[in-house]
């Protein structure tokens, strides 16, 4: 409950249990580490607060889901690898990036709620706010204005993140996981609520097919009536998936 | 016409529940003008009947730019003009609305304001220095020490790393070790003015109790706010789950011995003046086994805490009354200019002669 500080202070993290911690959580957007707090109580774990999260702070450049693992990849050498990684959300599009690079430390993954593939393809923005933000690059339309605008038409998500958050924030939507699906050799099992609104399980059926096709080993477990933030709503459900795995 | 002006907003942590505040007090009062802040400084008059919903994309449609003149006499100026308001009820939460920069604004524009004064303001908002107040005169609080370069670990872990500066548990942490600590205090965007430590005490209870002034000294229920398992609150808990004030689980009353009662009760009268409080404040206290420490002030909490005000039972409308009433019946601020009666500037001579 108490956080320590990873990778030379580049990440606060959440240490449960005793002992070096044998399961690595990764949180999703905008929240932070000690949403594992109940999941994965008296368990050997470490949470980070992703960076731009909570007490760590944020890249001091865009990155996307490769750059966070890369600043994950640091706490590697404290953890007893190889590890079980679970990822919420965005912290499950990292998880993927960490067991393509690091093969040898992932023993196992467990993704809930992770977008990683696309159900259908991004649209374009409205036209009349591609024109707006024309007229803001060449000055013709204020930055205040271009803000406010950008502010009605974006996700909560967009709209909470500021400074460097909002830039990272729009380059990891645009990044999809078909490849890592297709390539990370640890057993991966989709744990997914069936009322997932922001990722639906139709996004784990096509994940748990890409890697079938594959030859990869995965399994899907889908949890009725809970949404997005399973490891919140059920802990226990997560628990149970985790302890079934920890090496 | 005259009449009292409802000032919220601001460029703070807090400007969001700060809106609520002001909204809250300006339909409360009715007869009121309503300034708000924005998050980038700028002041406008806007309509008190706006809903909070209004704000939420920055200045509502309809305000009307104020500027603020910190001369004598001037103050909020619309177009020129300066508003005269009868009294301005300061419903700013965190930021330079609470830690007295507005204060001293308006001492020096010659307002009458609700709340306690610059000094008062600016001690209340400083944890390092209200801590070290409360200690001096002799209230119990527990050791708190600035972080910093080179400084080792003035006690064990674990520890609860704070801001030094700002109302909200914003960027407050628990950590384990030293390590941690400096690390943290290194690359919060939070602490970048500094960041105090004091020990965490495990399985520690939270009570809090508010405290006004005005008709004369007062004290609220006792309430103890419910932690999340093993963590502090966050702002999110705090204040996102607006049904307000009374969403966050909470005991109130607090269940307390009566002795432990008595105590905490003496102690916030204590604090009440020695840390020149004034109009509505919540007093923090750290409570575990039997003992008590004097934690932090809020000096204008939010909804001016007036969900705490149960026994005696004291509605919205007659708690922002009284403040208002309090801050009519105190003269605004004279600077004083004794000894300044121009004997030293005529005997002085040239200033090039106390240059050689």
């Amino acid at each position: 409950m108490a956080l320590r500080s990873f990778a030379d202070g580049a990440l606060f993290a959440e240490v449960l249990g005793e002992g070096v911690p044998r399961i690595l959580a990764l949180h999703g957007w905008g929240r932070r580490g000690a949403d594992f707090t109940k999941a994965l109580a008296g368990l050997p774990a470490v949470a980070p607060d992703l960076p731009g999260f909570g007490a760590s702070p944020a890249p001091q450049e865009v990155i996307g889901a490769e750059g966070y693992a890369r600043v994950v990849e640091r706490m590697l050498d404290d953890l007893d690898a190889p590890v079980l990684v679970v990822g919420h959300s965005f912290g499950g599009r990292v998880a993927m990036r960490l067991a393509v690079n690091h093969p040898e430390a992932v023993a196992g993954i467990v993704l809930t709620g992770v977008p990683l593939l696309r159900l259908r393809p991004a649209r374009r923005p409205p036209l009349s706010y591609r024109l707006m933000r024309l007229a803001n690059r060449i000055g013709v339309v204020s930055d205040e204005a271009m803000e406010r605008r950008r502010r009605r038409s974006g996700s909560a998500d967009y709209r909470a993140a500021t400074g460097i958050m909002r830039d990272i924030l729009v380059k990891v939507i645009a990044e999809t996981y078909e490849a890592e699906l297709a390539q990370a050799p640890a057993p991966v099992h989709l744990l997914w609520g069936g009322n997932d609104r922001e990722v639906p399980v139709e996004v784990a059926r096509r994940a748990l097919a890409i890697r079938e096709e594959a030859g990869l080993p995965v399994s899907l477990e889908v949890v009725d009536g809970v949404g997005h933030m399973l490891p919140i709503e059920v802990p226990d459900r997560l628990r149970a998936a985790v302890m079934e795995r920890v090496p | 016409m005259s009449r009292p002006l409802v000032v919220f907003g601001g460029p703070s942590d807090e400007h969001d529940i700060s809106i609520l505040t002001g909204l809250q007090v300006a339909r409360a009062l009715g007869d009121v003008d309503c300034v708000y802040w924005t998050k980038s400084g700028e002041w406008y008059l806007v309509d008190p009947g706006l809903e909070a919903a209004d704000f939420a994309d920055g200045v509502p449609r309809k305000a009307r730019e104020l500027t603020f003149e910190a001369s004598p006499g001037r103050g909020f100026v619309l177009k020129k003009k300066p508003m005269a308001p009868t009294a301005v009820i300061n419903a700013c939460h965190g930021g330079p609305g609470e830690d007295g920069t507005l204060q001293g604004l308006m001492d020096l524009a010659g307002l009458r304001y609700t709340g306690p004064g610059q000094a008062a303001s600016a001690l209340g908002m400083d944890k390092l220095a209200f801590g070290a107040a409360m200690a001096a005169v002799g209230l119990p609080t527990l050791p708190r020490t600035l972080v910093g370069e080179g400084v080792t670990a003035p006690f064990g872990g674990p520890y609860i790393v704070k801001p030094r500066f700002g109302g909200s548990s914003i960027g407050i942490e628990v950590v384990e070790d030293w390590d941690t600590v400096v690390a943290l205090w290194r690359t919060s965007p939070f602490m970048k003015q500094g960041a105090v430590v004091e020990p965490f005490l495990e399985g520690s209870r939270d009570i809090q109790i508010a405290v006004r002034t005005h008709p004369k000294l007062e004290l609220s229920a006792i309430e103890e706010p419910i932690r999340p398992e093993g963590g502090i609150y966050s702002y999110d808990q705090k204040y996102l789950a607006w049904g307000g004030e009374v969403s966050g689980g909470r005991q109130l009353p607090a269940q307390l011995e009566p002795e432990l009662e008595a105590r905490i009760r003496e102690y916030a009268r204590r604090v009440a003046s020695a840390a020149g409080l004034r109009g509505v404040a919540r007093i923090d206290f750290l409570c575990q086994g039997g003992e008590v420490f004097v934690n932090e002030v809020n000096t204008i909490p939010g909804s001016m805490a007036a969900y705490l005000w149960i026994d005696p039972p004291l509605g919205r409308r007659q708690l922002f009354e009284d403040m208002l009433a309090e801050a009519l019946a105190t003269p605004a601020r004279v600077f004083s200019t004794a000894g300044s009666d121009g004997t030293a500037l005529r005997s002085a001579g040239a200033i090039a002669s106390k240059l050689g």
